[in-house]
């Protein structure tokens, strides 16, 4: 009956993807500082977003997720999407798509690569047209890690993803501008740098799967918002190459950006040493999904990994109060009945197989004391 | 409400916002009271900072056309760093809204009738050097919802002047305001022109936007599809084809052959060889076409495959199934229709299914 107050207020079936998705779209509505830059725990990823120097607010959400399966499969997902301003409700749009997003990255972590990538941004771009109807939306940038399965991206809109070779940039998305779609340069005339497809947008949407380049070792990898890739390319490969390490090279990205005008907000990812990426973690807590952006970071506990239950099954998940700005969390799980504002256990009612049952047996063991039980349907 | 106004606010001493009507990508649309003139008018306000970039030229050049197709620009002013258009109300709803949403095609009565104001619409705005640029359904006004009785252009929020240089400079990190406006809805409009060499766009776009909502009328579908792919289709500008049923009925195929004409022939590559509006219109004027006022009503029962009746407020209405443009109806079906006298009954011809 609890499972009330998670359904959003439109006709979507969305139960399935619910209850991840309303926590992180909450997550990601927080309140936020102008201007943050993180390094991602132990990852070798950089984050930094800026609300710009124009801008009444900051409509690009971005993020990465890491689910650890099992013992030896990891799943990162690293994205990034960009509000349109002006439409209705950009920052709402790109919260709900990017919680969206991730959100079916989690569910169906067990997808390969390009169906999972396809279907969270169909998830998404589904979901922002049922609240928004066309009229709000966001473009999505993003790439997965997957230790069993490799790396994927793949692209709606106009933020971008470069490779970073010998400090050499080449973007590997195609902007969904008619520009982009004609491979030309900057030609600032109506129609030219319009969007021609976005999250959100409902039908005729057709994200671009992207394959990364498969050299060895593997690129570094830039994802931006055009909040920074206005930027003139050779300035960029530029800033990228004087710093001392990609957090700084984001910021100094970002700052630039603003020393140009800082019209847009501006938001910028870098992953380097790709192939850590792949490799299992060997202290990792089984079934942890964690969430960083460039504020903080949240945990969702999944008390069974989704790798076992699958899509619809029976899941414990428990959500951590963000910690904000803590460059190296504690992943410590609080023990039940502490801390209780903050944390929320939310187990879905089984379905009626019998596998099921059995995997509820097996989870009513881990999970804590208190929990608010609701009905996934 | 949505958007910066409320019901009741004065603006200028003089407008009285009575509802917000609708927004499209760049501008808040609401209905207001001119308390001078004591009549209704639409007050359009910015969205964003680049829907203000060009609202004041975009007022100025709509104010140049002056035509009973074209929505009447009556005042622009700015107030505490707000941007306001007054513009003729019109009280209806726009050609995506009122007709595309409701019926799966158009009866080539009806888009001929279409076609024919669209055209004077546009000629007027040609005849003072004001180039659209933007022509799509959603910029095309119905007036009087199904019964259609006039059309009037609006939205000039990008046209320009033929003889006007394309100057949208790049000012830095300006290119990414854009994104505040999408080419979703625009493209499957747009002249191949326009997408790939944009500095040469002239009359003729508008002209090849014309075609383009006109074959969606007619048969349904946008001449070139949706998606990414419809770029390099327009560009490539392969005449689309027209559904067999546009033809296959002798009530019809007279019409709608001299209309696909018509359109193909706004749809050339080449922009030089499309006709100018005035053609058109003169075109337009050759083509016959009632402009019986249109109704809505319910298929109460349909014999022998071959005839039927339509119930709506008045004495049922006789129709034959060979005026039935499209898809036949069923028992309960709601249809859109003209009717005529006759007796015992009126007949309905044309005869449309409702979605
Ligand atoms: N004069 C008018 N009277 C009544 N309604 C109007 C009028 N002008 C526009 N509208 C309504 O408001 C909607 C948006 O108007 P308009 O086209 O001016 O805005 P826009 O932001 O330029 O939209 P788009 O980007 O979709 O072209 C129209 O689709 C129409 O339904
Ligand atoms: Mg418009």
């Amino acid at each position: 009956m609890h499972s009330k107050q998670l359904v959003f207020d439109f006709h979507v079936n969305i139960m399935t993807l619910a209850p991840y998705q309303q926590n992180l779209y909450n997550w990601f509505m927080r309140k936020a500082t102008n201007s943050a830059v993180r390094r991602v725990a132990e990852l070798p990823i950089a984050i930094a977003t800026d609300i710009g120097l124009v801008r009444p607010e900051n409509q690009d959400r971005s993020a990465i997720l890491r689910i650890q399966l099992t013992a030896n499969r990891s799943s990162i997902v690293v994205v990034l999407c960009d509000g349109m301003g002006g439409m209705s409700d950009g920052a709402e749009c790109a919260c709900l798509a990017i919680a969206t997003f991730l959100s079916s990255c989690i569910q169906n972590v067990n997808l390969p690569l390009q169906k999972r990538l396809v279907s969270a941004v169909t998830n998404a771009n589904d979901l922002v047209f049922a609240k928004y109807n066309g009229r709000g939306g966001a473009t999505l940038s993003a790439f997965i890690a997957d230790s069993q399965d490799g790396i994927l991206g793949i692209n709606v809109g106009d933020s971008r993803i470069y490779s970073i070779e010998n400090n050499k940039l080449s973007q590997i998305t195609v902007d969904d501008t008619i520009l982009g779609q004609l491979g030309q340069t900057n030609e600032n005339i109506h129609g030219q740098n319009e969007l021609l497809q976005y999250v959100g947008m409902g039908q005729g949407i057709d994200p671009h799967v992207i394959a990364f380049p498969k050299d060895s070792p593997l690129p570094n990898i830039l994802l931006t918002s055009d909040g920074i890739h206005f930027l003139d390319k050779q300035t960029m490969e530029l800033v990228i190459k004087h710093s001392p390490d990609t957090a700084i090279a984001v910021r100094r990205l970002i700052e630039l950006a603003k020393w140009c005008g800082g019209h847009d907000n501006a938001s910028g990812i870098i992953a380097t040493n790709l192939s850590s990426l792949l490799i299992p973690r060997l202290n990792a807590n089984l079934g942890d999904i964690e969430v960083w952006d460039a504020f903080g970071e949240v945990q969702l506990v999944s008390f069974q990994p989704p790798c076992l239950t699958g899509f619809k099954n029976e899941r414990k998940m428990e959500i951590k109060a963000p910690i904000e700005n803590k460059p190296k969390p504690t992943r410590k799980r609080t023990p039940p009945n502490q801390d209780l504002l903050h944390k929320k256990t939310i187990a879905l009612e089984k379905k009626n197989s019998k596998k099921d049952e059995k995997n509820q047996a097996e989870t009513k063991k881990s999970i804590p004391q208190l929990q608010i039980d609701f009905d996934a349907n | 409400m949505t958007g910066p106004l409320n019901v009741n606010e004065v603006i200028d001493g003089r407008y009285q916002i009575k509802s917000y009507i609708d927004k499209g990508g760049m501008q808040y649309v609401y209905k207001a009271n001119d308390l001078i003139l004591k009549r209704l008018i639409a007050l359009k306000t910015p969205q964003n900072p680049s829907a203000e970039k060009r609202f004041n030229r975009s007022a100025i050049v709509a104010a140049k056309v002056n035509h009973p197709n074209v929505a009447k620009t009556l005042d622009y002013f700015e107030i505490d760093n707000r941007q306001y258009l007054i513009e003729e109300l019109i009280e209806g709803g726009d050609l995506e809204k009122i007709i595309l949403q409701k019926v799966k095609y158009v009866d080539p009565y009806l888009v001929a009738k279409i076609f024919h104001y669209l055209a004077k619409g546009v000629a007027a705005s040609h005849h003072v050097g004001v180039i659209h640029r933007d022509l799509k359904p959603t910029n095309v006004m119905v007036l009087s919802g199904l019964h259609v009785n006039s059309i009037k252009i609006t939205d000039f929020g990008i046209a320009k002047m033929a003889e006007e240089e394309l100057v949208e400079a790049i000012e830095d990190g300006e290119a990414t305001i854009s994104k505040s406006r999408t080419v979703v809805g625009a493209l499957p409009y747009m002249a191949p022109e326009v997408i790939s060499t944009p500095r040469e766009v002239s009359f003729p776009a508008d002209i090849w936007s014309l075609g383009a909502m006109m074959f969606e009328l007619l048969t349904g579908n946008k001449p070139f599809g949706t998606g990414l792919i419809v770029i390099h289709k327009i560009i490539e500008a392969i005449p689309p084809e027209f559904p067999s049923f546009i033809t296959n009925k002798a009530q019809f195929s007279y019409l709608s052959k001299k209309l696909i004409e018509l359109i193909l022939s706004c749809l050339q590559k080449d922009a030089a060889t499309r006709p100018t509006a005035d053609q058109l219109v003169e075109h337009c004027g050759t083509l016959c076409y009632p402009t019986t006022e249109r109704y809505v009503g319910t298929v109460k029962e349909i014999r022998y495959n071959s005839w039927g009746f339509i119930s709506n407020d008045e004495p049922d209405v006789f129709f034959n199934l060979d005026s039935v443009y499209g898809e036949n109806p069923v028992n309960g079906s709601n249809v859109w229709f003209s009717k005529f006298p006759g007796d015992p009954n009126w007949r309905a011809h044309p005869v449309v299914c409702l979605k």
